[in-house]
């Protein structure tokens, strides 16, 4: 175990070293404790009534079939809920960083007349809010019940990734948009060409912080959606998890006596159509993630 | 300058925004405060033509079970049948659907026209009261099918779902069986050991721990069980129940035979099954998480186990949890049997409510209560009622012309869900428990008739409310009441408390009140026992 620095190597003590195993070993086990029930779970969908019914670790499919997957699929709610959560996740994730970006740019700055005044008031909504009545209330002023737009407005600017932004654009050295102005720039197009340009980082951090927020809302469908056919995707999952009787019915186990198909494991598809999509995302953001959520935690 | 103005007016508007959630408040309590009576239209004579009715009627509906999605083949079929434009409203769920219930109702511009709701004694009282419910007992008088439905089951029913001055703000929406759950016991196991079927208590537990030692199904591994059913539900244990001493160890308040109120949890018969129970469940012949929150539809479908206590439905061929079942395990047969004799010499099956557990009601917002009732009123026929509950004949189900039934797409099938057919809409706003329910098979049938006979003797003992919300003094205690009981309970089962300290936890329920419970009990219960007894003297026929 030797560390190799500009051609030189360091020795490590032999306390060192044992931390460092320690280390592996420790984050090895939480990683594992971590990403198996989720494993768990998409090896159960793909496995066979009688493996799942005897239980036990599932480290692969046991009886591998896609019966599960074939009546998921089968279930129309499964298809209007994605057709609305991927509309309400898409418009959401553009708007919501727009807005963010927006409303978190004037109160970067120092010269912003009130600006202590409007960032208290952006706080004040991190530490209170009106409430699910208040909320209800306002949709219901504003017409957007049982519209899609219901599931978009309400949360569209959060105060937690307006105060990340602020700190991103205050991080800005004032030299750059100096010059651009020099340049005969104005505030937009200092906006649009050299400040978000340099914040690609928080501004996919804050974009996949929304679209998972999003993506994960099932109490706006609740609360705002009367049709069933407009509810997002996790107000289906759980409406198939929490009725599983009616979910094992529509997914027709009660009319096919020799399906291979239980309501663990009509539980475990669930759970995965659900879930992948979304996770599909993050390899792309990855690598601005990190660098966007530090910003955060040490300038905010 | 120019940037201060910028800077005002964009203050105003977000501070407009933080307000603006609550200045819908007001609007609230002014749509609430302008509906203090129900305007109800009185009622003529006549009856009125659902059938042929040239206006059409916007009708939403609140339901949860059943089939839910839009524009299906039977929601069409209704609306031209009755000349409707009908908006199903689903509720997402049993966990969220009162919050959703509470919403829809405290909104005018979003209320429906029929909501549904189960569990909701003391909002239903504050909906009566603001008058968001409209009386449908006039209809009644008219419109007679629904009413001779529950009258034939037992005018109970409906002396449950009316207020003491005859108004009915509800209508019975789902009423069980008399009794609906019966003891099985795995036939191929006990064939297995050479066991005979047993017929008293100690016969089954003794039957349970062969079934939990000697290897039933022969696989050569320890991995069965003799009970198991509804985790964290007493009624999974009702043979011990009703069997142990008197059979009056409840986990409810009953009445006794005297005409007094006592609370089962309370008494010696209660520790004597806690007792036989906790030992079966230390010995691992009950299956550990049936004292965690399991569900026993997906219990028997998993298997595992000789016994248990549960619906007589599964005795149904299109049973899908029996279904489930029998695909992973062929050899099996799960057989209904008599209930076991205990202490007492007096076997009794577990009664059920005669009260409905969920209720119908049509709202203020309604534009023609009257024309509401009368369509549901038709629906509720025979032959309305089996084509909307089991669909088309010859598609959906065969008749065999026998008084049997073939269900093709039973409930709510992939057919019917992918061709959007729309069987069972509306499941629990008015629910057939008689020859209409044809997913009964004739030995099913039989069997509900035998566990309700089984089951007169204990119903004697159960007590049904009227009017839950008057009992104040039991709102206020019997939460913690209830709570001591389960953990205790529930504790001295899984081995975590002891038999030992039933003195102490006797003393801590008369702490927290529990003969102010009883007193209440005796005051209110005990006249409701009179206009009872005057009602069905009324209705008896």
């Amino acid at each position: 175990m030797k560390n190799k620095i500009s051609g030189t190597t360091i020795r490590r003590s032999n306390g060192e070293r044992a931390f460092s195993i320690f280390n592996y070993i420790f984050f090895t086990v939480l990683c594992v404790i971590m990403v198996y029930p989720f494993w768990h779970v998409v090896m159960m969908s793909f496995s066979s009534v009688e493996a799942t019914a005897r239980g036990g670790v599932f480290l692969w499919p046991k009886g591998f079939n896609l019966d599960t997957y074939a009546k998921v699929f089968r279930d129309p709610s499964i298809w209007t809920g994605y057709t609305t959560t991927l509309l309400v996740t898409i418009a959401s994730t553009i708007l919501g960083t727009l807005f963010t970006a927006t409303t978190a740019y004037p109160l970067s700055k120092k010269d912003l007349p009130f600006s202590k005044t409007l960032s208290l008031l952006v706080l004040f909504t991190m530490l209170f809010s009106g409430g699910m009545i208040p909320g209800y209330l306002l949709m219901k002023n504003l017409h957007l019940i049982d519209n899609r737009w219901s599931l978009i407005l309400p949360g569209l600017i959060s105060a937690y990734n307006v105060i990340i932004m602020k700190s991103n654009f205050q991080t800005m050295p004032e030299s750059l948009e100096e010059s651009a102005r020099l340049d005969g720039a104005n505030d937009v197009t200092i906006f649009w060409k050299i400040i978000m340009p340099l914040s690609k980082a928080t501004v996919a951090t804050i974009a996949l912080f929304t679209a998972v927020g999003y993506w994960n809302d099932y109490f706006s469908s609740v609360l705002y959606i009367n049709s069933k056919d407009k509810w997002a995707l996790q107000a289906v999952l759980r409406y198939m998890l929490t009725n599983t009787n009616q979910a094992m019915q529509s997914a027709g186990v009660t009319v096919a006596a020799t399906t291979n198909v239980t309501a663990a494991t009509i539980k475990a598809a669930s759970v995965v159509v659900a879930t992948v999509p979304i996770l599909c995302v993050y390899p792309f953001v990855q690598k601005y993630f990190v660098k966007g959520v530090m910003i955060g935690g040490v300038k905010g | 300058m120019k940037k201060k103005v910028v800077a005002m007016v964009l203050a105003g508007t977000m501070i407009a925004g933080i307000l603006s959630g609550c200045g819908g408040d007001g609007g609230a309590n002014q749509s609430t405060g302008s509906q203090n009576t129900a305007t109800q239209t009185p009622v003529s004579d006549e009856k009125i033509d659902v059938l042929n009715q040239s206006e059409k009627m916007k009708l939403s509906v609140v339901c949860l079970q059943g089939y839910t999605q839009p524009d299906s083949e039977m929601e069409k079929w209704m609306e031209e049948r009755y000349n409707l434009d009908i908006e199903v409203i689903a509720l997402p769920g049993w966990s969220d659907a009162t919050a959703k219930i509470t919403l829809l109702m405290g909104d005018e511009t979003q209320r429906p026209d029929i909501i549904w709701w189960w569990n909701m004694e003391d909002d239903f009282t504050k909906w009566v009261d603001a008058g968001l419910l409209v009386d449908v007992a006039p209809y009644m008088d008219k419109y007679t099918v629904m009413r001779d439905y529950y009258n034939s089951i037992d005018p109970g029913v409906l002396f449950y779902a009316s207020n003491e001055d005859g108004a009915m703000y509800r209508i019975p929406g789902d009423v069980a069986e008399p009794a609906c759950e019966v003891l099985w016991i795995r036939q191929d196991w006990l064939d297995n050991l050479n066991l005979e079927v047993p017929t008293t208590l100690d016969e089954l537990e003794a039957c349970m721990y062969a079934f939990t030692n000697d290897d039933p199904d022969g696989n050569g591994i320890d991995d069965t069980y003799g009970l198991s059913g509804d985790g964290y539900d007493f009624r999974s244990f009702w043979p011990w129940i009703q069997g142990c001493g008197e059979g009056k160890g409840w986990m409810e308040f009953i009445k006794d035979d005297d005409g007094s109120y006592v609370y089962g949890a309370a008494t010696e018969d209660c520790k004597t099954w806690l007792g036989r129970v906790a030992k079966l469940y230390a010995d691992g012949v009950i299956k550990s998480n049936m004292i965690t929150d399991t569900d026993r539809d997906e219990e028997m479908a998993n298997g595992g186990f000789g016994v248990t206590y549960s619906w007589v439905t599964w005795n149904n061929p299109s049973s899908g949890t029996m279904q489930s079942f029998y695909a992973s395990n062929p050899g099996a047969k799960w057989v209904p049997i008599d209930m076991v004799k205990g202490d007492n010499d007096h076997p009794q099956d577990n009664p059920a409510s005669i009260g409905a557990w969920c209720y119908f009601g049509i709202t203020n917002v309604c534009s023609d209560p009257e024309r509401a009732y009368a369509i549901f009123d038709d629906m509720a026929q025979p032959e309305n009622y089996l084509h909307k509950r089991f669909g088309v004949e010859g598609r959906d189900y065969i008749d065999n012309g026998d008084g049997s039934y073939e269900i093709i797409h039973a409930g709510d099938g992939a057919e019917n869900t992918e061709n959007n057919y729309g069987i069972n809409l509306f499941q629990d706003l008015f629910s057939r428990k008689d020859a209409c329910n044809i997913a009964n098979t004739k030995e099913t049938n039989d069997l509900f008739e035998k566990v309700k006979e089984s089951s007169r003797e204990a119903y004697a003992h159960k007590i049904e409310k009227r009017n839950p919300a008057a009992y104040t003094v039991n709102a206020e205690l019997g939460t913690d009441i209830g709570d001591m009981m389960k953990e205790y309970a529930w504790g001295v089962i899984g081995g975590n408390k002891s038999l030992d300290d039933w003195d102490s936890y006797i003393k801590d329920l008369e702490n927290a009140g529990l003969q102010d419970i009883i007193d209440e009990l005796t005051q209110i219960h005990g006249a409701q026992a009179e206009q009872y007894e005057k009602y069905m003297q009324e209705h008896a026929n």
